[in-house]
């Protein structure tokens, strides 16, 4: 790693850490099922990296800049896995099932949602 | 703005930049994502202040951790249509990442 990826990866971080406290902190959503707000920033993550998929990066420098600093500072797995956690310790294994399904299907949707928008722009 | 929350934001952003390179160090997102679940649930049972849990939890483990890179990995192997492989590694991690949380939970509970 040369000088100048790296300060890409620490801009990019910065950006994505601060925009996810922000969202942590001040959007409250409640529609239909029980949602969190870690998991409305994880659907927004995967739906950006379905964009940077479809517009398929050779740069090194740009695929450091999103994926590494900003998506990788801006999702979080584990704040997924500890609310299966919590529900894994209350035993509601219903509800595990279902927050696991609709997590993983929602966030695959995103994901091709971006993909195939910008294969039809394109 | 206080002296005390500017240093507060400082440290938040010191442990995300180091939690980033960590992450390139290491390269392996299976691996990165154990050592993440393990520390989440060893540090959720500890009791420390709210101040330094936030630290931790959302400015280190949280940047240590990626949704996209889970996301991207499944994808690659979606994209070769190995269906079985995708469903069997997709519940697999989950399954795995949610008993090493309990392990490290349980462990801190143990020690303390």
């Amino acid at each position: 790693m040369d000088i100048t990826s790296i300060i890409f990866v620490l801009i990019g971080s910065t950006f994505g850490l601060i925009l996810r406290i922000i969202i942590e902190n001040n959007f409250k959503i409640y529609f239909g099922f029980n949602i969190q707000n870690t998991t409305i920033v994880n659907f927004i993550a995967s739906f950006f990296l379905g964009i940077l998929i479809a517009l398929n990066f050779t740069n090194n420098k740009t695929l450091f800049l999103f994926y590494t600093g900003f998506l990788g500072c801006f999702s979080t797995f584990s704040s997924f896995i500890y609310q299966l956690f919590l529900l894994f310790k209350k035993r509601k294994f219903m509800s595990l099932f279902l927050h696991y399904m609709e997590v993983i299907i929602l966030s695959f949707l995103f994901f091709f949602l971006g993909y195939y928008l910008i294969q039809t722009i394109k | 703005m206080k002296i005390k929350n500017f240093i507060y934001i400082i440290y938040i952003i010191g442990a995300c930049y180091a939690a980033t390179f960590l992450r390139i160090f290491i390269g392996n997102n299976f691996i990165i994502s154990l050592i993440g679940s393990f520390l989440f649930g060893f540090v959720i049972t500890k009791r420390l202040s709210y101040s330094k849990k936030k630290i931790l939890l959302s400015g280190f483990i949280s940047c240590f951790t990626s949704f996209s890179g889970f996301i991207y990995f499944l994808y690659k192997i979606l994209y070769q249509g190995d269906w079985i492989k995708f469903i069997i590694l997709l519940h697999l991690i989950l399954i795995i990442n949610i008993l090493i949380m309990y392990f490290g939970s349980w462990i801190s509970r143990k020690i303390t």
